[in-house]
């Protein structure tokens, strides 16, 4: 068991190790669109990735638009990992922070103020690689997604008289979706 | 490692990462709610009656109505009593005094004599000395409508009277699915200010703002509820007596004197009484309007009324002035309807209308044609809730405090002076 749990912790480090060719660094651009599936809903999501590669590693950054939810604008790392003879196989993970998008708040009796703050953002999987000639790749993965966001809303309550009473109601959402995405990645 | 191991690590490791997804594939939610509420702190009410006094100056934090008779400017600390503002020079006034009357929303002046609501009662008292003001008469539960919260009156049948309220926070925290709701707040006490009136009396009476629900009437005090219309004899100034009271409607919030004439501002029209028979005024006409907060004024020939939408007006989002032909008392028209941000209180000098335009600020209006208003000035910069405008000088109570402009040139009108708020 001991043996088995090392595996399973160096497995990355194990395939990273498979080649030990050392590579020029290049940059690349990644597209993504996707879907996201939640436990109540299931909604696109875009991504925008740029950064270097450098060996089997991309390390850059990214911007994307999910709309599950609440649409949020999602701002992150982005780190990959290809493994493989071909390099044709990756394992990714990003993390950043989410950005509280366009939102259309409803009428409520007595509401002063309704907010959107944003929070933890991340998305890991593993996906593989179609190579389109040196400088194209098609790519699909598969991983999960996590959001949180807040809303704050505050009620203040008629009064004419000194400080009204308010209240406020904050509500603290997180989102674990499976992510899917189709990725055009462009670069060396 | 043989291939047998690899097979066994590999589908090992996807039943692992498909588990955990899956069990971590779900929406969550937690509220965290903070409750404000208001703990009430009691005095006797002789306690509270020996304290009507000239107080020691206070700040100013949350300013209401406000009413003027001479060189002083007597300004309610919204609940908590009045400022006595000696105001001989409008460049450098001084707050001279406080006077402590819990509860108080309004005030009335004729010559010597301040009229103010304590809670449920009235208060008369001697002003002839602003330093060293006396308490001269109180009547007992006049108000029945002004109580707080809960169904609890704050003076009536009951010894102990709230002085103060204490600010407390109550935090839930709670998954969404969970609906735990709590009432809490307090109920409310009723907005209210001084309305002016400079005909010739017996006794100078002190002119106040639009927003006023007590107004004086040669020897009369008018006073309006939620739905009635109190009259005070107040011949013998310092020994008021209640003479009458009738029901005027629903949401009653300002009144306002012009000639015999009473204009009453309620949330859902004007109402014209007229008080030929001082003690026993007479429905004379009505103008109904959508459901929103209204001060009213009026000259000769218009009323000029301010139509506002908010939490406490409800009534949708209705925020515009309406000028209404007064030719025919008993069929007031409306001629035309000017928007606004948000306005409250109003003032008439001559042809210049002032409004109070919420956060919008201070407006400054030629009336001279209704038909075709001409803004001279705006003050940009303060929330504004009421005004008097004479003599050159527009007294503003604002959010932030008391402002004094001189207009002598209405287009380009002058600070004086502020008195801070001291939040």
């Amino acid at each position: 068991m001991k043996k088995t749990t090392l595996v399973l912790l160096f497995l990355p480090l194990g395939l990273f190790a498979q080649n030990k060719k050392v590579s020029k660094p290049g940059w690349r651009m990644i597209t993504s669109t996707g879907i996201v599936a939640g436990e109540s809903d299931t909604k696109p999501v875009f991504q925008l990735s740029g950064g270097i590669v450098y060996d089997r590693h991309f390390a850059g950054i990214g911007i994307g638009y999910d709309t599950y939810q609440f649409n949020s604008i999602p701002l992150f790392a982005d780190w990959r990992m290809s493994f493989g003879k071909k390099q044709i196989g990756f394992i990714y993970a990003n993390g950043g922070y989410n950005f509280p998008g366009k939102y259309k708040d409803e009428n409520e009796f007595d509401k002063a103020s309704d907010l959107l703050k944003g929070g933890f953002y991340m998305d890991a999987g593993m996906g593989y690689r179609i190579p389109l000639g040196n400088f194209n790749r098609l790519s699909f993965s598969a991983g999960y997604s996590r959001k949180n966001i807040r809303q704050l809303k505050t009620f203040v309550y008629p009064c004419l008289t000194g400080d009204c009473p308010e209240n406020i109601h904050e509500y603290k959402y997180g989102f674990g979706r499976i992510i899917a995405k189709m990725s055009w990645e462009l670069g060396y | 490692m043989n291939k047998k191991l690899t097979v066994e690590i590999v589908s090992f490791l996807l039943i692992a990462v498909m588990l955990g997804i899956t069990a971590c594939v779900k929406d969550s939610c937690k509220e965290i709610h903070t409750y404000t509420f208001y703990e009430a702190v009691y005095k006797t009410k002789t306690e509270v009656r020996e304290n009507i006094k000239s107080n020691a100056p206070r700040s100013v934090e949350n300013p209401g109505k406000i009413n003027t008779l001479g060189n002083y400017i007597f300004l309610n600390e919204t609940d908590k009593g009045i400022h006595v503002i000696d105001n001989t020079n409008p460049s450098h006034p001084k707050n001279i005094a406080f006077i402590d009357i819990p509860g108080n929303m309004d005030l009335a002046i004729k010559g010597n004599t301040l009229y103010a609501d304590l809670y449920t009662d009235l208060v008369a008292i001697d002003i002839s000395n602003p330093a060293s003001v006396k308490l001269t008469k109180v009547i007992d539960s006049v108000f029945p409508y002004r109580y707080w919260g809960s169904g609890f009156v704050a003076t009536h049948n009951n010894d102990q009277i709230i002085t103060d309220w204490v600010r407390k926070e109550l935090t839930v925290t709670e998954s969404c699915e969970e609906q735990y709701q709590i009432f809490t707040g307090r109920a409310d006490v009723f907005f209210s200010a001084q309305s002016g009136n400079t005909k010739a009396s017996a006794s100078p009476i002190g002119v106040g703002g639009s927003m006023a629900r007590f107004t004086i009437m040669n020897d009369r005090l008018y006073t309006v509820g939620m739905s009635d219309l109190d009259v005070f004899n107040i011949a013998n100034a310092n020994d008021p007596k209640h003479t009458n009271r009738l029901n005027v409607g629903w949401n009653i919030e300002t009144i306002y004197p012009f000639k015999d004439k009473l204009f009453i501002g309620s949330q859902s029209g004007m109402f014209i009484y007229n008080v030929s028979n001082a003690d026993a005024p007479v429905a004379a006409g009505r103008f109904t309007h959508v459901q929103s907060c209204d001060p009213v004024i009026a000259d000769d020939d218009h009323a000029f009324v301010t139509l506002r939408s908010g939490n406490a007006c409800r009534g949708g989002f209705t925020n515009q002035l309406d000028i209404v032909k007064l030719n025919n008392i008993s069929d007031p028209v409306l001629l035309k309807t000017y928007p606004m941000k948000n306005p409250h209180g109003l003032s008439k000098d001559g042809d210049l209308l002032f409004i109070c335009d919420g956060d919008a600020g201070l407006k400054l209006y030629n009336v001279s044609d209704v038909m075709n208003l001409r803004i001279i000035k705006e003050v940009n910069n303060i929330n504004a809730y009421d005004v008097i405008a004479m003599n050159k000088i527009a007294l503003v109570v604002a959010k932030d405090g008391l402002y004094q402009y001189n207009y002598t040139n209405p287009a380009d009108i002058r600070l004086l002076s502020k008195i801070t708020t001291g939040k």
